[in-house]
């Protein structure tokens, strides 16, 4: 499968507006092979989105791109440096200058909503109490939560979990933002705060977002650039709107949420009349 | 992590676990100067390994300090020799039912909290995100409660060896009606320095296994609810056998020397 | 971080019991064997036996059943094959006759070796470097068991029923012996 053709929106790009690229990337675990040629490109300041359907490896995907797993094949580049040639002081060195947010925003339990934020900073950083108070309130007032400071994670909902999740990320003041599955379970209107805080953030900030994603619609609100991965490759690539004009099967079955079509609807099993019609036990 | 090969044999299998333990303590071994720069973090740890624990600790040592007064006395009942029950109690206290039992008693109680704590911050990306934050989370987490573990069993020991003391005295003394100064006397008479210093060994060799076995279990868990699960089953039995066999090779080079 | 103050409290409580445990047991428990007697307060009498069995330092050296004094050191004289053995006496007990005995006695049947001293009737007493002259040395378990069957087999050919009665001559639980003069009688 070959990616379509992108859109003339984007202006071209230098190769420095390049913070992530992923390139010819083979993966396996175990005996399943989960990414064969990958190639994805996340420009500076822009939102890149990768969707796909479930089980396509989006979870491996964001691992390769933070280090914490190594291509079989092929070659990650964050910030133009190779990962696999990176030392694990290396690595962690780049990470701070990155956020990621995770699907459940594992926020360490036994912290209150001000500590979990705070915990970058005082693990990275000498600064004084009174400095890291301001930081994180100032934090916590971006995504809206400067209130439930004193919170314990399990006393908050899913989103507002999320959304201090995203202050954290934010507290050092990366360069590269990653969400994983953002909009996973929320109701409209958390959802709707967190596209406003992603787009706040990309924009204000003006940093680089990696979105991953199955949420059609709510990416096509925010996404400059959408991957479409399939069968561990990119099948398309472009602009939300490229995306939806496109005339290949995968694509249109992924974009409209067609049952069947290329990715089928029956897991692969034997002839449907021959088993009913065969003796009982088979 | 790479996951075991399938084809692994089961001697293959134990003996990468095997490496893979030793590995980890390293690991671990490598963070705790580190860590102790963050010395709430350890004190936190000795209070949830620990003090949680005391009571447990103080109810079994009562008990068997008890039974010990009674089987003691009956045993020597049968020579003419009660008033040496302190000696039964003492000896079998200090060298072998005090680390032991406290060690296995600490793997149920605070070994699976250990592990199950652990486990379900790995379920839910905690420590994933803390590699993502570029924060080391054996620093942050597994070291201080492999230290907690480590400081809290020899106290809990004492304790355990202290309260049983107490409960043989009851039974001895006050129950058998043992003289209170022979019972004394006879038990200091017999009891020697090495006994309580070979106690203590033990007790810090015990604290130091489980306590790995514990975070271990937790740290590599499988990402699951049931993961979880098993994971803190298997630090309980690991954590059992282990200390009886490093029970029987301290006791054996104990005694030889 | 929610209750703070009670963690630090519980944890420090804790450490402290558990040290104080750590403490007693270490310094009180072991034995400094007779934790009343220094050095000072005692005198030296030395004794020789024909075999002291498993007597120990330290053993309790006791007269009419009351602990007077310990076994401070065993030794060994080459010219007469004899165990010495000196014992450290409290001061207090300083009306010892000097012809009293000392014999080596079982605290119950598992129980370790003591020295008993049997007094005797002379007007001068124990000092410090005195040596008691009378001694009976420890029962020997395989010893007692040989004589017995020394002595069934001598007298079982003769009548069969009454050998296994007259056997044990000297029974194996020791009490205080009594005080035979003209057994072992040692010169300095």
């Amino acid at each position: 499968m070959t990616s379509a053709p992108t859109a003339g929106n984007a202006p071209a790009a230098s190769a420095d507006d390049v913070i992530v690229a992923v390139r010819d990337v083979h993966s396996s675990f175990g005996r399943r092979a989960v990414f064969q040629g990958l190639d994805i490109v996340a420009r500076r300041g822009r939102v890149t989105a990768i969707m796909g359907p479930s089980g396509t490896g989006k979870t491996t995907l964001l691992r390769l791109i933070t280090g914490q797993l190594m291509p079989d094949q092929g070659s990650v580049t964050v910030w133009g440096q190779d990962l696999a040639t990176l030392e694990d002081a290396e690595i962690y060195r780049l990470r701070q200058r990155m956020g990621m947010l995770f699907q459940n925003g594992a926020l360490l339990t036994d912290l209150d909503v001000f500590e979990n934020v705070a915990f970058p900073v005082r693990a990275h950083t000498d600064l004084p109490e009174a400095i890291i108070r301001d930081l994180v309130l100032m934090k916590l007032q971006a995504v809206g939560l400067r209130g439930a400071a004193r919170l314990m994670p399990a006393e908050l909902s899913g989103g507002m979990a999320r959304r201090v999740a995203l202050a954290r990320a934010i507290v050092m003041d990366p360069e590269l933002l990653i969400y994983d599955e953002p909009f996973v379970g929320l109701d409209p209107i958390s959802m709707g705060v967190i596209l406003r805080l992603i787009r706040e953030m990309n924009e204000a900030l003006g940093i680089t977002s990696i979105v991953v994603s199955h949420d059609v619609h709510e990416l096509g609100e925010i996404a400059d650039e959408t991957y479409l991965l399939s069968q561990g490759k990119v099948v398309a690539s472009g602009s939300p709107e490229d995306l939806q004009r496109s005339n290949l099967e995968v694509v249109k079955q992924f974009m409209n949420g067609i049952a069947d079509g290329p990715v089928p609807f029956h897991y692969p099993a034997a002839d449907y009349f021959a088993q009913l019609l065969a003796d009982p036990g088979t | 992590m790479s996951a075991p090969g399938i084809t692994d044999s089961v001697p293959v299998r134990t003996l990468r676990q095997l490496g893979s333990v030793l590995l980890f303590l390293l690991q671990i071994l490598r963070q705790c100067v580190p860590a102790l720069a963050q010395p709430r973090l350890i004190v936190a740890q000795i209070y949830n390994s620990g003090a949680r624990s005391v009571i447990i600790v103080m109810l079994c040592g009562f008990f068997i300090g008890m039974v010990l007064g009674l089987q003691g006395f009956d045993l020597l009942q049968r020579f003419g020799s009660e008033d040496a029950v302190g000696i039964v109690a003492a000896l079998g206290l200090l060298k072998e039912l005090g680390p032991v039992v406290t060690a296995l008693l600490f793997a149920g109680r605070a070994g699976t909290a250990l592990t199950s704590e652990i486990g379900l911050m790995r379920v839910t990306d905690q420590l994933t995100a803390m590699e993502m934050m570029a924060v080391d989370p054996m620093r942050y987490v597994v070291a201080p409660r492999f230290l907690g573990g480590l400081i809290a069993v020899p106290l809990l020991v004492a304790i355990f060896d202290m309260v049983g003391l107490f409960g043989a005295q009851l039974v001895g003394v006050h129950m058998m009606g043992v003289d209170a100064g022979s019972f004394w006397s006879q038990t200091q008479g017999a009891v020697a320095f090495h006994d309580v210093i070979e106690g203590i060994i033990k007790s810090v060799v015990f604290g130091a296994a489980c306590s790995l076995i514990a975070v271990y279990e937790g740290y590599n868990v499988d990402p699951t609810a049931e993961g979880v699960a098993l994971a803190t089953t298997r630090t309980v039995v690991a954590s059992s056998v282990l200390t009886l066999l490093f029970d029987y090779t301290l006791t054996a080079i104990f005694l030889k020397s | 971080m929610r209750s703070n103050r009670a963690l630090e409290i519980g944890t420090g409580l804790f450490v402290l019991l558990g040290f104080a445990s750590l403490f007693f047991l270490t310094t009180q428990l072991p034995g400094s064997r007779l934790a009343i007697l220094n050095k000072e307060d005692t005198y030296q009498v030395t004794a020789k036996f024909d075999n002291i069995g498993d007597l120990k330092d330290g053993a309790p050296v006791s007269l009419a059943g009351v602990r007077i004094g310990r076994v401070a050191s065993i030794g060994f004289d080459q010219n007469d094959f004899k165990a010495v053995v000196t014992m450290a006496i409290d001061r207090r007990y300083d009306h010892i006759p000097d012809d009293s005995d000392a014999s080596i006695q079982t605290q119950g049947l598992l129980g370790g070796k003591l020295i008993g001293i049997g007094p005797g009737g002379s007007e001068t007493y124990l000092k410090n470097g005195s040596q008691i002259d009378f001694t009976q040395s420890a029962i020997v378990l395989e010893n007692l068991v040989n004589k017995f069957f020394a002595n069934f087999s001598n007298k079982g050919s003769s009548s069969g029923g009454d050998a296994g009665a007259a056997a044990p001559a000297t029974p194996p639980a020791a009490g205080p012996a009594p005080a035979d003069h003209s057994h072992t009688k040692e010169k300095p």
